[in-house]
């Protein structure tokens, strides 16, 4: 049976079913309620785990690398400024490859203030070595944590992962949700079973600690790369697991209508349900027109980017964040990568600004310009 | 470990270690297994010749890397360069590594 809760809901269930043991926790607007929700429940005793109240967020961070160093499954959640925060320790996180499980609610940087979405804060960790989901519907963010789990605690990978959801596009709104059951969750994913840190005072260890040569630190950055692009793999896999088990597919992007389609766009995160009916606007109206959606941006899936764009014609990148000094950022990684396609840059939707459907229209209508459009 | 002293490419010789490309250490070691002289970027060297045995070196060397048997003499292993003896005593000198 499907329930109507929140996107904060959603993620607050996902820790809940993934049986996450140590919570740290910090408020922030549009996060909270994520939180209340899991102090609600621990409080009730309907949760077992133990919930930590920090004075800052860079607290937070570090709760969860010496929690989850210790051998538990943690989780917490943030957004914003208070995501810049923990950014020294983002690092050390996946430096130690740390199976953390984290949500983001993804909101507008200040200054000027904002609480409305934007992706500028989640794309600023970028280069934290983490891997980002981007989710489009509450179900998706419930189903992401479940399986993030899965995927950062499988031994190839072992690196932690941010799950963004926008901010009160989908954390404050109500959508059906098929909750899955606690038995099932409990059959997918197992206990976790640390192999590398475990706190053991008959066997202890240093984590991270040593000075080290220049030529080790390479190797571990190596190593950390090479675990981004295994994760590629593995991340197929446990969605296709999580296909078989409760028929809902995911996959690193989402290709929609692009089959026959002359022209595309490329989205994340929830714009792109909006952006969907527009496309069946447009079809119903005659035009080849498709949409593809990054819904993991790192590790970037630059294959399946190319695979499914290869014979489109025109592609606008519309990016709901932006670099000055170069503008979108995910135009500027994509662009290289479809040299036989004109390729255009929209900035839309910052600071939770309304594409809306006639936006979308205008933004197909601008295909076929190699400039750079900024949507009001 | 491997050294990896050349240019190196994805999907290389090189490849994924696993767990033993994470670093942790499981066998946290004292400086008895660890050579930490390593780190050196001056040498102090003493003067035997001139050497008076006060061993004011002795009780000052944090490091506990001047040792006392008929002679003073630096364990260069673990002696980390910080300078603190050359300071103390004219006798002792620095050179580069």
């Amino acid at each position: 049976m499907k329930k109507m809760i929140s996107g904060n809901e959603a993620a607050a269930w996902g820790a809940r079913l993934s049986r996450a043991e140590v919570i740290p926790t910090f408020p922030i607007t549009p996060q909270t309620e994520i939180i209340e929700h899991i102090a609600k429940w621990i409080s009730n005793k309907e949760f077992d785990a133990d919930f930590i109240c920090l004075e800052s967020e860079h607290s937070v961070q570090s709760a969860l690398i010496a929690s989850s160093a210790a051998g538990v499954r943690v989780f917490s959640a943030t957004s914003s400024q208070g995501l810049l925060l923990m950014h020294e320790m983002m690092f050390i996180a996946s430096g130690l490859r740390l199976p953390i499980v984290m949500v983001n609610v993804s909101r507008g940087l200040s200054a000027p203030i904002t609480l409305w979405a934007d992706h500028n804060d989640i794309l600023a960790q970028r280069d934290t070595g983490w891997m980002q989901v981007f989710c489009e519907n509450n179900q998706e963010v419930i189903d992401s944590i479940i399986m993030g789990y899965k995927i950062a605690e499988n031994e190839k990978v072992l690196l932690p992962m941010i799950i963004n959801l926008d901010g009160f596009t989908l954390s404050h709104t109500s959508e059906p949700v098929q909750n899955p059951k606690q038995e099932e969750v409990d059959n997918f994913l197992p206990k976790y079973n640390p192999q590398h840190t475990v706190l053991d005072p008959k066997h202890p260890m240093t984590v991270g600690g040593a000075v080290i040569d220049p030529k080790d630190y390479m190797y571990f950055r190596y190593q950390q790369r090479l675990a981004m692009e295994n994760a590629k793999e593995i991340i197929t896999d446990i969605c296709k697991e999580w296909y078989s088990r409760t028929g809902r597919f995911y996959d690193l992007v989402e290709s929609y209508n692009l089959d026959d389609a002359k022209k595309a766009i490329i989205i994340m995160g929830s714009e792109s349900s909006v952006a969907k009916y527009t496309v069946n606007k447009l079809r119903d109206e005659g035009e080849k027109v498709g949409l593809l959606r990054l819904r993991v941006y790192r590790p970037f899936p630059s294959e399946m980017i190319v695979d499914a764009l290869k014979n489109i014609e025109q592609i606008g990148i519309i990016d709901k964040n932006v670099s000055p000094g170069i503008g979108g950022i995910v135009y500027s990684e994509i662009k290289n990568y479809l040299p036989n396609s004109i390729v255009t840059s929209f900035i839309a939707g910052l600071g939770g600004k309304n594409i809306g459907v006639e936006g979308y229209e205008n933004i197909f209508n601008h295909l076929g310009k190699e400039n750079e459009e900024w949507i009001f | 470990m491997k050294v990896l002293d050349k240019i190196i490419t994805l999907n290389s010789d090189i490849k994924y270690d696993g767990i033993k490309g994470i670093p942790v250490m499981c066998e946290p070691a004292s400086s008895l297994q660890r050579n930490t002289g390593t780190w050196r970027v001056f040498k102090p060297i003493i003067d035997t010749e001139k050497c008076v045995k006060c061993l004011r070196c002795w009780v000052f060397c944090p490091e506990g890397a001047i040792h006392v048997k008929d002679e003073l003499w630096i364990d260069y292993e673990h002696c980390k360069g910080c300078g603190i003896c050359v300071n103390l005593c004219k006798f002792i000198t620095e050179s580069r590594e």
